[in-house]
């Protein structure tokens, strides 16, 4: 399932896909990948995504 | 004695002219390439998948080697060259699923540096291999069977097929690169788009 989520809150902080991974130390690859519902992330690749994002876990990555 | 000494001196001369033009790539390039072993976990996985791959196909070609070598008669390649094979399937097996996976290169490496040293080490390989067919040159098929001198042959096409692998998942990236690109401009969310699709 895609990260819609994760996607409206990286474009609200006018952040490319590249930027938000050297951020979270991860490659482009996997912020592509993690958008499109292709890879569940760890809780620490999460964590990370979020300080960066300034979000909570639950307002990116919980299905509710 | 002589011959294997020039064997192996040959070997040096190859390794030695290999790393000379790491070096000197590395030096004339603007961005030194940082090279490390770091990937993250999502390309963990994916090399881990790529490493089952790989040892799968070289148990089926051990397995399909041993019962060729039981069924036929007549030898159709030495001992060298049958594992060579075996190794260098499974190389491709493993790096071409990594590539596909964008699981090859640590995210910290640069891709054009590593094709460029590929470039250099398959046409290294291509012109040995070349030579081999010319007359007067040691064979690499004698009396029927395929030698140990087809190695450079066979690392020759191990590069090419990566090298192929490396610039197709180039264009696919490329064109996705297109895709994001467009969309960021357009200014459409997917929660808009994707929204009526029930996602």
């Amino acid at each position: 399932m895609k990260n819609l989520r994760l996607k409206s809150a990286r474009a609200a902080l006018d952040m490319s896909q590249q930027q938000l991974a050297d951020a979270a130390c991860v490659s482009r690859q996997t912020i592509n990948a993690i958008e499109k519902g292709d890879y569940n992330p760890s809780i620490k690749l999460c964590i990370s995504i979020c300080k960066t994002l300034g979000k909570t876990l639950d307002e990116l990555f919980w299905e509710g | 004695m002589s011959y294997i000494l020039g064997f192996a001196v040959g070997i040096i001369v190859a390794v030695a002219i290999t790393i000379a033009v790491v070096l000197l790539i590395r030096k004339s390039s603007n961005k030194v390439p940082i090279t490390g072993e770091k990937y993250d976990e999502r390309q963990k996985l994916a090399r881990g998948k790529a490493f089952k791959a790989a040892y799968l196909t070289l148990l089926t070609y051990g397995l399909l080697y041993g019962l060729l070598d039981m069924v036929i008669d007549k030898k159709w390649c030495d001992s060298l060259t049958g594992m060579t094979i075996g190794v260098v399937l499974s190389l491709a097996v493993f790096v071409t699923v990594c590539i596909f996976n964008d699981a090859y290169l640590s995210f910290k490496e640069k891709p054009g540096y590593v094709i460029k040293l590929f470039i250099f080490i398959a046409l290294l390989n291509g012109v040995v291999s070349v030579m081999n067919f010319l007359p007067g040159h040691n064979a690499i098929i004698v009396n029927g069977i395929l030698t140990y001198r087809s190695v450079n042959l066979l690392l020759f096409i191990l590069f090419t097929v990566i090298l192929t692998a490396m610039l197709i998942k180039r264009r696919r990236d490329r064109k996705d690169e297109d895709i994001v690109d467009a969309e960021a401009r357009d200014g459409h969310s997917d929660g808009r788009r994707d929204g009526h699709r029930g996602e």
